[in-house]
């Protein structure tokens, strides 16, 4: 028999500080008999029957914010981010908004497209930093861990994100709240099918004007799940991953003075399984990353001041053999970056308008052997932003101006106007935006076919909305609404190769982008039971407009990876502290060649989530949760011979202290 | 709950719109191109590599007669994939061999109906086949070997060691000639192998990449490398590509022609029936080259605007075959022209990246 140490269970201590004591220390011994319990856990997890899978369910509702008027912007739930604790940034953005992630299979490579456009057209920012690797322009969302995040928005329309103003949209991970009270902490565990267990530990403590959270996650999962191919039935090879971040984040605020700090460093290591159709190359990848960030606002009631400094270290080593010892392939890449900005919002004295002015200014150094040696890119921009309140209620109107630099490359300005507001129950938008795209370091410095002439991307995104509110009361509410986009997008940066077989970046293709999203949302609330559902769909037209070369087949037809239609489905209900959600995702026919000659069928999924709060104490209480993901067992793939995981099951425990 | 029958009375309607609208959005997905036609004509296989790293190759068969294709016939056929990059294809009696790099396989068919046979496996990196006799044939392998495969059981029997990346194979009496291009890096050697004991009995030196070979009307071995670099990304370290005329036996050069330009590599080799002219890719163009000519030729037999990947030469009806992948994310073109003085014949579209041609 194992004594409990101390006696924290029986004994109740003394009230005020012994009480606090004690409390932190029956938290601290629980986290740590969750973080010993894993490979005793990890054995039993082998079988697929006893499998758990991933991530949580629930309703996402659009939460309102902007800078510009007219723009669609959508905050991911709270709830929807309480219950996804386990989850990727990508299994989120895949189940939860209108995203398309290409997804290489559960634990590995994850790419976003937004509103039809490509992964590189899409902005990642942390804390009003860009994520997206310098080299290739995009992100790995699968390595991104929610729970060291505290929110996640979509943003599609103009915004100061540096490099792009991108034609897709801007995901922002915010940070974690820093206003949970005295102290607060929690811990716990996810066990699910594939061998895949996560554990997570997080301290939040505020004294006076300064509070600090520390998160901690570490994962392994084997993947190893069973598929069918040839009509014979594998398991999934060479595809372990494992993973372990750590988040430092502060707040202090002296005066009128706040300062934000955040330090996080990550270290993702993977097997890369080969598609379906490939011998395993036994093909590894590792991710390291260190990141910091500082910033300080002062807040006022005429100005406003914020300023940031950021600088990240990256490093992405991958390699490939054939058998044991032949190696094919030994690529690495070291990202570094400083990135500083400087903002100024300010009431001017007349008409009520409202100014907002950036700075913002980057240097990027990329070392890899793939571009043989070292490329340093310095850039910078500013912009300009008048936000009018006009004469009816909720009415407003922005106009902008923004001018990036980047060194050697001329930047179009990029304009942006845009308005919004309500009559009755209906509420309105509409905004115009000049995008652009500055050619990645991969694009420009890449051996062979990098190209040092190229421009950036350059296009106008025209968007409105129209949304009505017929019942908007506090038990129910209801809401449909249709957001309709227009994106046409010139000097597209495609690798094609030249007339002598090498593939070379080219600002060749013209690219059309259209599409509508409607959306349908209801709640109803009697008592301590609730009912939430939303219906939204995603139709987009993304086609190229020009030809390649003469023999190019490519016009007219629709970008490869880009569904041109979806369908997302959400329900959940509550009682009392009992959550029961279900959502449904369908996703139509994908291309997988330039000519649309190949696809892939389309597919639906389903998966359903049953959350418990069980209140131990006045001050804890356990989450317990258990999801069943693709609980129809669809057998499909997101991306070409990468079959992706049948039904599998995630059972989570968290005991939260506050 | 009056509240709640409002509330689905509301909702409902809207609901049934939604999906009533979404529903008329969606059409039935088409099908892929028509059934295979049983073949009984002349025809030519095209080998298709496929989008690369995660996509399958595919194989399209040419009606020589009908002018008619046929894609992804094996898939068609068969109901699954060949696999990531069908490299190669050939045909030993009525049964074929199809190549697939990346799977590190041989896809065995029945050439009648393309039936799958099974597969061959423990290669690595297989590139090109060589029947040597009824009973075995040679499998030029990237772990830097010649894997050797009994034709009777479809075993491989065991492996011989070559230079770096085997690629090409042509046999001259009892002698097989395997060039070693270098793979992912470079080589300069062609590995003599003796055809009877499958024994390595000399490394010939030559130039960097040699990457085609064939023999002509008197025996002779043709030998064309292309040189240090790639077209396109001229380096300081360049170097010019060569054709040489090699003695079989004694291993002497006896003829070495030199290409002008450090910057511009020739690639593939192909010779016609009578064994007296040669063609080849050379800036966007196909050069023929005679065993008399005293210089290789200034201007192009074949121009073509695009970028020609693949070539092929049809004996039955002297006819060159050529491909442009286009942007190798698409459906290939596939080009004849009359090898005799090259006028364009016809052109058609096979599958994805088309890179090899077998002639039935």
């Amino acid at each position: 028999m194992i004594r409990i140490p101390g006696g924290l269970f029986t004994t109740r201590p003394a009230a005020g500080f012994g009480l606090v004591m004690h409390r932190l220390l029956r938290f601290c011994w629980f986290a740590a008999l969750v973080m010993a319990v894993p490979d005793a856990v990890k054995a039993q997890a082998v079988l697929p029957d006893s499998a758990i899978a991933l991530k949580g369910i629930e309703v996402s509702g659009n939460k309102r914010f902007f800078l510009m008027p007219g723009m669609q912007a959508d905050t991911i739930d709270s709830l929807v981010m309480r219950s996804s604790v386990a989850a990727s940034l990508a299994g989120l953005l895949g189940q939860h908004s209108l995203a398309y992630i290409r997804d290489y299979g559960q634990g590995n490579l994850s790419s976003i497209s937004l509103r039809g456009t490509a992964s590189s057209h899409t902005s990642l920012n942390w804390m009003g930093f860009e994520l997206n690797a310098p080299g290739s322009g995009m992100s790995d969302m699968s390595i991104l861990p929610l729970f060291l995040f505290g929110n996640v928005r979509l943003v599609n329309g103009f915004v100061m994100v540096p490099g792009m103003l991108p034609a897709g949209g801007t995901v922002y991970l915010d940070p974690p709240s820093m206003s949970s009270g005295r102290i607060a902490a929690s811990a716990g565990f996810s066990l699910g099918s594939f061998s895949d267990f996560r554990q997570y530990v997080s301290v939040y403590g505020r004294k006076e004007g300064s509070a600090c959270r520390v998160a901690y996650l570490h994962q392994h999962a084997d993947n190893d799940f069973p598929y069918t191919y040839r009509g014979v039935a594998y398991r999934r090879g060479n595809a372990v991953s494992t993973g372990r971040a750590l988040m430092v984040n502060t707040e202090h605020r002296s005066g009128r003075h706040t300062f934000y700090t955040a330090a996080w460093l990550q270290d993702a290591g993977r097997e890369v399984p080969p598609s379906v159709s490939a011998a395993d190359l036994n093909a590894n990848r590792r991710d390291e990353a260190m990141r910091a960030v500082l910033r300080w606002k002062r807040p006022g009631v005429r100005n406003a001041l914020s300023a940031g400094v950021a600088a990240f270290h990256e490093y992405l080593h991958y390699t490939e053999k054939a058998g044991d010892t032949l190696l094919l392939l030994d690529s690495r890449i070291r990202n570094r970056s400083v990135q500083a900005d400087f903002g100024l919002d300010r009431k001017l004295g007349f008409a009520g308008l409202l100014l907002h002015a950036r700075v913002s200014g980057s240097a990027v150094t990329v070392n890899t052997g793939d571009f043989g040696g070292s490329h340093r890119r310095k850039s910078g921009g500013w912009g300009l932003t008048l936000f009018k309140p006009l004469g009816r209620k909720d009415w407003k109107a922005g106009l902008t101006l923004r001018q990036d630099w980047v060194k050697g490359m001329f930047v179009p300005p990029a304009p942006s106007a845009g308005i919004e507001g309500s009559i009755a129950a209906w509420q309105l938008k509409a905004q115009v935006t000049r995008n652009f795209r500055i050619p990645s370091m991969n694009d420009v410095y890449w051996v062979p076919g990098g190209n040092p002439g190229l421009k950036p991307e350059r296009g106008w995104n025209y968007q409105a909305g129209i949304h009505w509110f017929p019942l908007k009361h506090e038990e129910s509410g209801l809401a449909l609404g249709v957001d309709a986009y227009y994106t046409l997008v010139d000097q597209w940066i495609s690798w094609i190769p030249d007339g002598k077989g090498v593939w070379t970046a080219e600002n060749v293709q013209k690219v059309e982008i259209c599409g509508c999203e409607p959306r349908l949302e209801g709640r109803w609330r009697s008592g301590s039971f609730g009912l939430k559902m939303n219906l939204s769909a995603s139709l987009s037209s993304s086609t190229y407009l020009t030809k390649t070369g003469p023999y190019d087949n490519s016009r007219g037809k629709q970008l490869i990876y880009t569904p041109r239609k979806q369908l997302k489905g959400a329900l959940q209900a509550t009682f009392g502290s009992f959550v029961f959600a279900y959502t449904h995702n369908f996703t139509g026919k994908i291309f997988t060649v330039r000519d649309n000659s190949s696809f892939l069928d389309a597919w639906n999924t389903g998966s359903a989530l049953f959350r418990q709060t069980l209140p131990i104490s006045r001050t804890g209480s356990a989450e317990l949760q258990f999801e069943i993901k693709n609980c129809w067992d669809e057998s499909y793939e997101a991306v070409a011979f990468y079959p992706m995981p049948g039904r599998a099951f995630l059972f989570t425990l968290i005991y939260k202290y506050q | 709950m009056k509240k709640f029958l409002l509330f689905i009375h509301q909702v409902m309607p809207l609901l049934l719109i939604t999906a009533l609208v979404f529903t008329l959005s969606c059409k039935k997905d088409e099908t892929g191109p028509d059934d295979p036609a049983p073949v009984t004509h002349p025809r030519v296989y095209v080998c298709n590599e496929g989008p690369f790293m995660n996509g399958s190759g595919s194989i399209s068969v040419f009606d020589k007669v009908t002018g008619t294709v046929v894609n992804h016939l094996f898939y068609k056929v068969n109901g699954f994939h060949l696999g990531n990059i069908v490299q190669s294809m050939e045909v030993v009696d009525e049964t074929g061999y199809i190549i697939v790099n990346n799977a590190n396989k041989i896809e065995v068919v029945r050439m009648s109906d393309f039936s799958s046979l099974g597969m061959i496996e423990n290669l690595t990196l297989p590139r090109f086949f060589l029947q040597i006799d009824a009973k075995k044939a040679y499998v030029s392998c990237w772990d830097n070997t010649v894997a050797v495969l009994s034709l009777l059981t479809n075993n491989v029997e065991k492996h011989a060691a070559t230079g770096t990346g085997p690629e090409r194979m042509v046999k001259i009496d009892n002698r097989v000639f395997v060039l070693n291009q270098g793979g992912f890096g470079i080589d300069s050697t062609i590995t003599v192998m003796d055809a009877g004991s499958d024994l390595a009995i000399h490394s010939l030196q030559v130039y960097p990449k040699p990457t085609g070979a064939v023999a002509d009307a008197e025996g002779k071995l043709w030998v064309l490398c292309s040189g240090k670099g790639f077209n396109g990304w001229p380096q300081a370290d360049d170097s010019k590509g060569h054709l040489l005329r090699i003695d079989p036996l004694s291993y002497q050069v006896l003829a070495d022609y030199e290409f002008p330009a450090t910057d511009k590599h020739p690639d593939k080799l192909v010779i016609n029936q009578a064994g007296n002219a040669m063609f080849y890719i050379y800036e966007s163009g196909i050069y023929r080259f005679r065993p008399g000519d005293t210089a290789l030729p200034g201007t192009p037999l074949i121009s073509h605007a695009g970028y020609i990947y693949a070539l092929g030469y049809d004996d039955q009806d002297d006819m060159l075959y050529f491909s442009d992948p286009v942007d190798f994310v698409q459906n290939g073109w596939i080009f004849r022209h009359k090898a005799s003085d090259g006028l364009a014949v016809d052109s058609f579209l096979t599958g994805v990246i088309p890179t090899y041609f077998t002639f039935r």
